[in-house]
């Protein structure tokens, strides 16, 4: 008895040692963050530990999981973080139940700072306070990588509900700035093509779209009914022509070619950016109803330069524009938009949306101190107004939804995410 | 409390060993580690089949090639076309009623007479400076990426590859002509082994003479093109047998070779049976050395015929042997599972399962099989099974109808004990198609862990934990390829270290190498020990040489040594 009385008596004073020692780290989830935007800021190893850590954080279910990958990816630091995990990582160690529940409170109130919402409430939350600020929203519905069509047709409904979902809970709504609803239904989300087909292949654009098409269909025509927009979202160069193909075959026919609310990305660092828009203008005169482009700059841009460079394509047959060239692109792209009335949305970082500055402008995230993390902006430009720096620009804010499909991030897959907690979680992407 | 003092590291208290120890830094596993490769290599383009115009190329390809199905080729003896009274058919997997191509079928005569012309070729081709063998080689790639796109289609129709993968086997041919030549411009001239007063001494290599060259079906430009050119480049002369169901694209690469002007008996090729002239040359006493890559069993028979020494044989016959795998990927409980299936039904079903490298055992851990079996077994009823004549086809038909029956024994025999948790239903009904398979609840010492298929059947075996997983990886007579998904640094680490495999790809398909970047062979059955698209691998082809001279006389040498000398050509015997 006397025994244990000794060792409890060791360990309560190994705690409060450690938490004197590191009061805020531990028991402060501000301490704690703050600590880490100060030093991925500063080092570049810690700043690639932390976004592993991240990646790998929503897979793992154990607290003692938790502490392991904590200790793996920071145990070796040459910073002031190393303490800090070592604390943890020590103190989870010695009382393993109750100190393994605050770590993991830590953790995922680490996790919180990177992900902006964690259930549908979280998420109408967010954007009924961006309404309040004067912001719309679009929603993004990102998902894992879709590997089966099982998973692609259940994406294809995760669409669908999340149509209903947001018409539903959107009922009343106004445009936020009280003009041109026309032109920007409230109801505004992004589909990631690939997730409805998991076969696609470069080669063979035609399947892709016989696939696509039948269940983009039902998606659109219930958009239709809701007045809802919807935006075909752009991946890798490996899909763009089959996306673009997909996008005119489908508004071109008759359902849907007076429809005004559909609208497609270009990513302004490809090389076929220009020709792209080009073909599209044409098409749309030919179709005779607005569509809106979505330019957007940098999204696979990293992933893009990896691939190519791999496959040997940066030099004989490269995409890209060179990021820094800044100039050249807007230039033309404002010659064409203008020409065909075409609303063009910048998706940008600073130093882009500075380049196109006459075209649009664009706020910080508001209550994102640091603009590192938080470059990821839209601001939608009204042809109109351009003169005007600010007038009628918009600031979307992204909020996109990570859906669960069966896997993951989801270990309790639950029928609809819009029934439970922590099934479906608000991202913001950095 | 004060985290921030931390970071800076401790002042090291022994200035000597602080030197030292300075400018590296172990603790940081790789990632600002600088380790700075001197291959400088540019690998050779993959085509990008997004675009539209090389959509059109291929489609274009496709029907030419199809257009000249029937016609026939000769073999190639001393830069003279050969026409035996045997025509050997090279028929379509896909709907084997299409004949491809005819080759004229060699027997032993012409094997003799392959020889001779390669001996007596060897006489100046073993002289000719390393740079003239070395442009040889460049003209080569450069006519391969003229004639791609019909390569290419010749590869879907005659293999039945899909074409990316048709692509990518052109491509590796390019790059195993160019990278080779780049390497041997690296190593052709002797190198001063020390510098002494008094003494040069250099050590330099000459070609072994004549190489046999017994390629497989399931690369037949790549790896054919690649134990060629590296013979070729190091200065020996070559017979090459293409595998019987390539035929047609063995035919063409010689065709190639003599556009690019390799000179007669240089290169020779036979067409036919390896068990009659593969057999014959193998213990022929004007055959140096064989490179094959295949089969376990015919490896095998000729490493053990090559070492018994024949009257009238000058060398000991050097056998670059490389052969089959069993390999293993395994599923760590905090993979990515996105990349995790998508890599693994890639590294199992690309190609049908027919590369040597492919995966055959997915061997995962106990508390992620759930999840990681939902989604393998849904990714694999996706796939599409068809004619890869179509370009969006993923799986075509396995090489040849003995291949068909003998797949579909182990699958059956594997139904009995096994659990055949998968396998695709809408294949078509034509042609050798064996559906992607799947069996779970299979035991390390099972038929199906053990016995390469060289076919769509995946095995899974579930493991207690990592300790259990890596014992049963490398519970094969095998090694050559592993792959591992995991996102715990530690477990990467001690992956790294125990993986028994020649080729180990973490977080990703285990493969689809790439010359110059992922040297490739294994070892224990896989092969001995050499790298494919490795410069060392040159060194397989060579003999080495040191010449060393006193300079010395009474007492007096040149002060300064020479740091570069000209080759040391092999002399004519």
């Amino acid at each position: 008895m006397s025994l244990l009385q000794a060792e409890v008596e060791r360990r309560g004073t190994q705690i409060f040692d450690l938490v004197d020692r590191h009061p805020e780290s531990i028991f402060s989830k501000a301490g704690f963050y703050q600590r880490i935007m100060e030093f991925s800021m500063r080092d570049e190893y810690f700043k690639v530990q932390m976004f592993r850590f991240v990646d790998v954080l929503a897979s793992l279910r154990r607290g003692s999981d938790i502490v392991q990958h904590l200790d793996e990816y920071f145990a070796d630091m040459r910073n002031g973080f190393t303490p800090l995990i070592r604390t943890g990582v020590s103190l989870a160690r010695i009382v393993p139940i109750i100190s393994g529940k605050f770590l993991r409170w830590n953790v995922s109130g680490m996790a919180r700072q990177f992900i902006a919402g964690r259930n549908p409430d979280d998420v109408m939350k967010t954007l009924r306070k961006k309404r309040r600020q004067g912001i719309g929203f679009t929603v993004d519905l990102l998902g894992e990588a879709v590997v089966s069509e099982e998973e692609a047709n259940e994406y294809a409904a995760r669409c669908q509900e999340l149509l209903e979902h947001l018409a539903r809970e959107t009922r009343g709504w106004t445009d936020p700035l009280g003009k041109n609803s026309e032109l920007f239904p409230v109801v505004n989300v992004s589909v990631k093509i690939s997730a409805l087909y998991s076969q696609m292949n470069p080669a063979d654009p035609a399947d892709a779209i016989a696939h696509l098409a039948p269940k983009l269909r039902p998606i659109l025509r219930r958009a239709t009914e809701l007045g809802a927009f919807v935006n075909f979202d752009m991946e890798s160069y490996a899909h763009k022509n089959a996306t673009l193909e997909l996008f005119r075959t489908l508004f071109t026919e008759a359902e849907f070619r007076d429809w005004p609310h559909a609208g497609i990305v270009i990513q302004a660092y490809l090389r076929d950016a220009e020709e792209d828009l080009h073909d599209l203008i044409a098409w749309g005169r030919e179709r005779g109803t607005r569509f809106t482009v979505r330019l957007v700059k940098g999204a696979y841009w990293d992933y893009e330069k990896i691939k190519s460079t791999q496959n040997g394509w940066i030099k004989g047959l490269a995409a890209f524009y060179s990021r820094t060239n800044r100039s050249s692109l807007p230039r033309s792209v404002r010659t064409t938009s203008v020409a065909s009335r075409t609303r063009r949305h910048w998706r940008k970082n600073w130093e882009s949306i500075a380049a196109v500055s006459n075209f649009s402008c664009s706020t910080e995230w508001p209550g994102r101190s640091n603009a590192h993390w938080s470059r990821w902006v839209i601001a939608s430009a009204n042809t109109h107004q351009s003169a005007n720096c600010c007038r009628g620009c918009r600031i979307w804010c992204v909020a996109s939804l990570r859906i669960p499909l069966m896997k993951d991030s989801c270990a309790r897959s639950s029928p609809s995410m819009f029934q439970q907690s922590n099934c479906c979680v608000i991202r913001v992407i950095w | 409390m004060n985290g921030v003092a931390a970071a800076v590291p401790a002042a090291p208290s022994d200035s000597a060993a602080g030197t030292a120890a300075a400018t590296v830094d172990f603790s940081r596993n790789g990632a600002t580690r600088e380790m700075p490769s001197v291959d400088t290599y540019k690998n050779a383009l993959l085509t990008n089949f997004v675009y539209p115009e090389s959509q059109e190329k291929m489609r274009t390809a496709l029907r030419e090639v199809r257009a000249r199905f029937g016609q026939k080729y000769p073999l190639v003896i001393d830069g003279r076309e050969v026409w035996t009274d045997k025509l050997l058919p090279s028929l379509n997997p896909s709907a084997p009623d299409q004949i491809v191509g005819f080759v004229a079928e060699a027997g032993i005569p012409e094997a003799e007479s392959a020889a001779k012309a390669a001996r007596r070729a060897f006489q100046t081709w073993g002289r000719t400076p390393f740079e003239e063998r070395c442009q040889l080689l460049e003209r080569v790639a450069a006519i391969l990426d003229r004639r791609r796109f019909e390569l290419s289609a010749v590869e879907v129709f005659e293999v039945g590859k899909a074409w990316a993968e048709a692509d990518g086997d052109i491509r590796e041919a390019m790059d195993f002509c160019l990278f080779y030549a780049y390497q041997m411009r690296l190593r052709g001239n002797p190198r001063l082994t020390q510098h002494v007063p008094g003494e040069e001494s250099y050590q330099h290599h000459w070609p072994r003479g004549v190489a046999l060259v017994i390629a497989p079906w399931n690369f037949p430009l790549a790896i054919l093109c690649g134990m060629v050119t590296a013979a070729l480049v190091t200065g020996n002369t070559v017979i090459m047998k293409p595998a019987e169901p390539s035929a047609v694209l063995g035919a063409l690469l010689m065709e190639i070779f003599e556009e690019a002007g390799v000179p007669p008996g240089v290169l020779n090729c036979l067409h036919g049976r390896g068990s009659v002239i593969g057999a014959y040359l193998v213990d022929h006493p004007d055959v140096e050395m064989i490179a094959f890559t295949g089969s376990r069993e015919v490896g095998l028979r000729i490493w053990e015929s090559a070492g018994k020494t024949r009257p009238g044989q000058r060398e000991l016959k050097r056998v670059v042997c490389e052969m089959g795998g069993k390999n293993a990927i395994i599923v760590d409980s905090d993979a990515d599972l996105d990349e995790t299936i998508v890599d693994t039904i890639y590294s199992a079903f690309g190609y049908q399962g027919q590369k040597c490298s492919a995966c055959s055992r997915l061997i995962v851990l106990e508390e992620n099989y759930e999840r990681v079996m939902q989604r393998l077994l849904a990714a694999a009823a996706s796939l599409r099974v068809g004619n890869p004549e179509d370009p969006g086809i993923t799986v075509g038909p396995v090489i040849d109808e003995t291949a068909y029956r003998r797949i579909q024994e182990i699958v059956e025999r594997g139904k009995t004990e096994a659990t055949l948790a998968f396998q695709a239903t809408h294949i078509p009904e034509k042609g050798y198609f064996i559906p992607p398979t799947i069996f779970t609840g299979v035991k390390p010492e099972m038929t199906l862990s053990q016995c390469e298929i060289f076919g769509p059947v995946l095995s899974v075996l579930k493991a207690r934990d990592l300790d259990d997983a890596i014992r049963i990886a490398n519970d094969t007579d095998y090694a050559l390829t592993a792959g591992f998904f995991s996102r715990s640094p530690a477990n990467i680490e001690r992956i790294k270290a125990e993986l028994v495999a020649g080729n180990v790809y973490v977080n990703r398909s285990c493969t689809g190498a790439v010359v110059g970047r992922h040297p490739f062979g294994g070892f224990k059955m896989s092969g001995g020990g050499t790298k494919a698209g490795d410069g060392d691998y040159l060194l397989n082809f060579l003999v080495p040489r040191v010449v060393t001279e006193n300079i010395m006389r009474h007492g007096f040498a040149p002060e300064a040594t020479p740091e570069y000398r000209a080759e040391f050509l092999w002399p004519p015997r």
